[in-house]
């Protein structure tokens, strides 16, 4: 829809200019070849991070050269030389080459980041394939033995199944071990363009510096941003019944909001009023939430968190949940969807005003670190075309009334179709339909 | 009942705090407040009274009940825990900015008057210790350290770090390690995002004044034990662990040989020697407590790999190349140092040997070499 | 039902006037004489209903010591009616042992309950 038109515009420059930096402390450069580059400067950060953000993922790949992007920016982003040390952030929408190094050595950091980018087939040729493509293997295996994240990875694929968004971020074992060099240049070709990279950079360093050495020595090709592919969501279910493993997991989500939805902010506070639950923590029996205090005093799930996850033009509201206690799966839904049908009805002031202070200082505490405040800089400006300030996020939160959240959970939850995914012990999940019929009520 | 107060500067005098107190301003919106309370970590007392108590704190106070304050914390935003560590109890609280008296108001609850009722015990704590113990030991690798720990420091930091439930203790003896440990002299705070003056007002406000003065309890010296070792079998992934017990003046040469054959800090450096080792998982580390440290390598994997990995690890140690990698410990020291405990020490390139060791193979041990053929 | 508080309240209000206290003693003494509980083996406090949430918890929270006289004394109550017999005076509860060990913990489970209540209704 609108996404990537801030980009668009800022690629109509032809010169180098700043822009505005008046609602943070967030500089942006844009070079002549369309690259942004932009820096959060935190002077009491004790190390620095400038990371070059691709706008390829998953999304960019089709179902034989899944892990293709993963590959090819974890071959080019690993390693140590001079003080800066490689590594890479893999999702499904974007890939990041990330050089973390020290305050005064971010200078080198840029130019290694500049060096990758302008000539990524030198290094791409001198490396080992098998290697990469092992280590690569041994992540997305980890991904599936791990029951949570597994049913995470299959709720993505369910939801979107037949689209692209729906395959698993680091490939497969079966797509994997058939890639080969060519496809990473395939990738790089086409994606790999200055109106599709993002150049972010946080830590206590010189803006201008950083912007001076990575203009001088970076050569992007220029062309047009890839049209990302669309994805839809489909109501469906996905049970990998394992009985061999200790709990049952289970997560159920609605389609959510994508990045640049007006709903954004509205949807992450209503995952904030569910909040998240651990049985086994002392303060269990004393959590806010209605939903906490019903499932803890009858022990019917471990732990579950609510997410709104969001992709560029779509995105995923639900939760993720490991139940020991495997004869009340069917319980635990049951009233976790209830629950959800207060949020159309029913939810109150203090409800609201609860969890829009639990997502204002989520939102805070995730951009802890130099590495997550770049990757909220590369992936959001890459994706929706721009990055709103932290003060303007705050103030979209507080500005969020009861109304909104009912509106939303009207016009996003109630009788909408729902994806399921569950691993485990989940002989009581019940069948589709019963789950379905759960998202609303014949009466109240 | 929420106190908010305005985001009010006090300029006027110097105010000394009554505990040692370090904050720094930010430009974000969030507060970041941690009290460390030293000398009371699982070195201390009997083996896990300091998980226990550290499990009581946030539970009911004088001043108001658990349930009241979760709830109101939840409805500020806020969140808080409560850590154990061998050196000491950290209990950690981030809200916004303007949340700060009603926070520190809260941790002095905490410190000085928590009501340690008989049933927290039996209904709060111990559910939530066990289980935590539980979820720890499930992992080879946290055994392992563990045992390490007690091979190279006996007592003190080589007691476990979480209650195992072996030697009973009664809440009467949490009450009197808590009043032993949360002294004045105990106890350091630290905020990230908070001006020095206001904090320093609210904290003298606040019940953190009743807390006693306690003298700076003297811990007795660490004496470090080298050329052990100890074997577990254990389902799951096989593992050898090496440690080298050092002195706080060591970890400078420590942190250079660790970055220059594989630091954990610096896992995506795949030139390192140890991420080279074929088929398993290795890296190096220093674990730095107060009065001593742990070096330690780790290589993780099958039985048959580790076997083969563990015999190189000697000769990587000994060839390491510390002058190359001095910038790199600089950047490895850069990433670890944190707010509340900054690293104030540089790299120092000086050749380290392994020399004596601790050794523990845990896992398939009798597919694991012993430290002698090493 | 009133709760355990308010009762406690009243009682608290009654032995605090001692008009009131001079009329309300004598009868409480003589229910207590008529119920014939003490002669049963049993202490006041094992009378108060415990099928509420609010007693379990406070039953739970006994020390072991109090938890074991309290299930001898039912047991003993419960012989005692079957075998349709009373303790002879010199073994039935003498007043000064009829305490209300139970009062405490069933305040302190209240005062739990009534402020989550208060919390789970709060206005914002």
């Amino acid at each position: 829809m609108l996404r990537g038109s801030g980009v668009r515009s800022i690629k109509n420059f032809t010169c180098r200019r700043l822009l505005s930096s008046a609602n943070g402390p967030t500089k942006y450069t844009s070079l002549s070849n369309g690259i942004t580059i932009a820096s959060e400067i935190n002077p009491n950060a004790t190390s620095s991070t400038v990371a070059a953000y691709i706008g390829a993922g998953t999304r960019a790949e089709h179902q034989y050269n899944n892990g293709i992007s993963a590959l090819t920016t974890n071959i080019l982003a690993s390693g140590y030389e001079n003080g800066v040390l490689l590594s890479s952030d893999n999702s499904k929408e974007a890939n990041g080459i990330i050089a973390q190094t020290t305050n005064d050595n971010v200078v080198e950091a840029g130019k290694t980041i500049a060096k990758i980018l302008s000539n990524p087939t030198a290094i791409l040729e001198k490396a080992d394939y098998g290697v990469a493509k092992a280590k690569l293997i041994s992540i997305a295996e980890a991904i599936e033995s791990n029951p949570s994240t597994k049913v995470l990875e299959h709720l993505d694929a369910s939801a979107f199944q037949g689209y692209s968004l729906g395959l698993p971020t680091f490939g497969t074992t079966d797509s994997i071990k058939d890639l080969q060099l060519e496809d990473s240049q395939r990738l790089l070709e086409k994606y790999l363009v200055g109106s599709n990279v993002v150049i972010a950079a946080s830590g206590n360093f010189d803006h201008d510096a950083l912007a001076d050495a990575i203009e001088s020595s970076l050569k992007v090709q220029q062309a047009a941003k890839p049209i990302v592919k669309t994805a839809s969501f489909l109501g469906s279910e996905v049970r990998m019944r394992d009985d061999t493993l200790p709990k049952a997991y289970v997560s159920i989500a609605a389609q959510g909001e994508g990045l640049s939805s007006p709903a954004y902010y509205v949807s992450k506070v209503a995952a904030a009023i569910f909040g998240d639950f651990d049985h086994h923590s002392s303060i269990a029996p004393y959590t806010s939430a209605k939903l906490a205090s019903l499932v803890q005093e009858y022990h019917i799930v471990d732990k579950y968190t609510h997410f709104s996850r969001s992709y560029a033009d779509t995105g995923l509201w639900g939760f993720n949940a490991e139940i020991s206690n495997i004869g009340a799966v069917d319980e635990f839904v049951h009233f976790i969807l209830k629950d959800w049908n207060r949020l159309s009805i029913s939810i109150s002031n203090a409800e609201v005003a609860r969890g829009k202070a639990a997502a204002k200082t989520a939102l805070l505490r995730e951009l802890s670190s130099t590495n997550a405040i770049v990757a909220d800089i590369g992936t959001k400006i890459l994706l929706s075309g721009y990055r709103n300030s932290v003060k303007e996020a705050l103030e979209k939160i507080d500005a969020v009334t009861t109304a909104d959240v009912k509106a939303w959970g009207q016009a996003s939850l109630w009788d909408k179709d729902i994806v399921i995914s569950a691993t485990g012990q989940i002989e009581a999940l019940m069948d589709y339909g019963r789950n379905r019929n759960e998202m609303a009520m014949m009466r109240w | 009942m929420l106190s908010r107060a305005a985001t009010r500067r006090s300029y006027s005098t110097a105010v000394q705090a009554v505990v040692k107190t370090t904050a720094r301003d930010t430009t974000g919106n969030l507060t970041n407040l941690t009290v460390v309370v030293n000398n009371s970590g699982s070195k201390a007392g009997k083996s896990g009274i300091s998980h226990l108590l550290s499990s009581f704190n946030f539970l009911n106070t004088g001043a108001k009940s658990a349930l009241r304050f979760t709830r109101e914390s939840e409805l500020l935003g806020g969140q808080f825990s409560s850590n154990v560590t061998r050196d000491a109890i950290v209990l950690n609280t981030s809200f916004l900015k303007t949340d700060l008296p009603y926070y520190v108001e809260a941790l002095g609850n905490v410190l000085s008057n928590t009501s340690f009722r008989p049933h927290e015990l039996v209904e709060n704590v111990l559910p939530v210790v066990k289980s935590q113990y539980e979820s720890a030991i499930k992992s080879n690798s946290y055994l392992a350290l563990e045992e390490l720990h007690e091979l190279s420091f006996r007592k003190g930091l080589g007691n476990p770090l979480l209650y195992d439930g072996t030697n009973k203790i009664t809440l009467d003896e949490i009450k009197e390690f808590a009043a032993q440990s949360y002294t004045k002299s105990n106890i350091s705070v630290f905020a990230s995002g908070a001006i020095e003056e206001d904090l320093v007002q609210f904290i003298n406000d606040s019940s953190f004044s009743y807390l006693p003065s306690g003298d700076a309890s003297s811990v007795a010296p660490v004496t470090l034990f080298k050329g052990k070792e100890a074997r577990i079998r254990s389902g799951g992934e096989s593992a050898v662990f090496i440690g080298v017990p050092i002195k706080p003046t060591e970890f400078a040469k420590y942190e250079v040989l660790s970055a220059a054959i594989g630091s954990s800090i610096l896992n995506s450096d795949i030139t390192a020697p140890l991420y080279k080792l074929a088929g398993v998982d290795a890296s190096s580390s220093v674990l730095k407590y107060k009065d001593a440290g742990l070096f330690v390598i780790s290589v993780k994997g099958s039985a048959a790999a580790v076997s083969t990995a563990a015999k190189q690890l000697k000769t990587i140690v000994d060839s390491a190349d510390v002058k190359a990698a001095t910038k790199k410990a600089e950047l490895s020291i850069a990433l670890q140092s944190t707010f509340e405990s900054p690293l104030s020490f540089k790299a120092e390139a000086t050749p380290v040997k392994l020399g004596a060791f601790n050794y523990v193979a845990i896992g398939e041990v009798d597919a694991l070499p012993y430290a002698d053929e090493l | 039902m009133a709760s355990i508080t308010s009762i406690v309240k009243t009682s608290d209000f009654i032995l605090s006037r001692p008009t009131l206290s001079k009329i309300v003693t004598p009868i409480a003494r003589a229910f207590v004489a008529y119920a014939g509980y003490r002669e049963m083996g049993l202490k006041f406090n094992d009378l108060i209903m415990e099928e509420t949430p609010i007693a379990q918890k406070a039953i739970s929270r006994l020390p072991e010591d109090e938890i074991y006289a309290r299930n001898y004394r039912i047991l003993t109550a419960h012989q005692l009616a079957l075998s349709h017999q009373l303790l002879p005076p010199n073994k039935a509860v003498q007043p000064e042992e009829d305490t209300h060990y139970l009062i405490p913990y069933l305040l302190e489970a209240e005062k739990e309950a009534f402020e989550k209540v208060e919390l789970d209704n709060i206005e914002v």
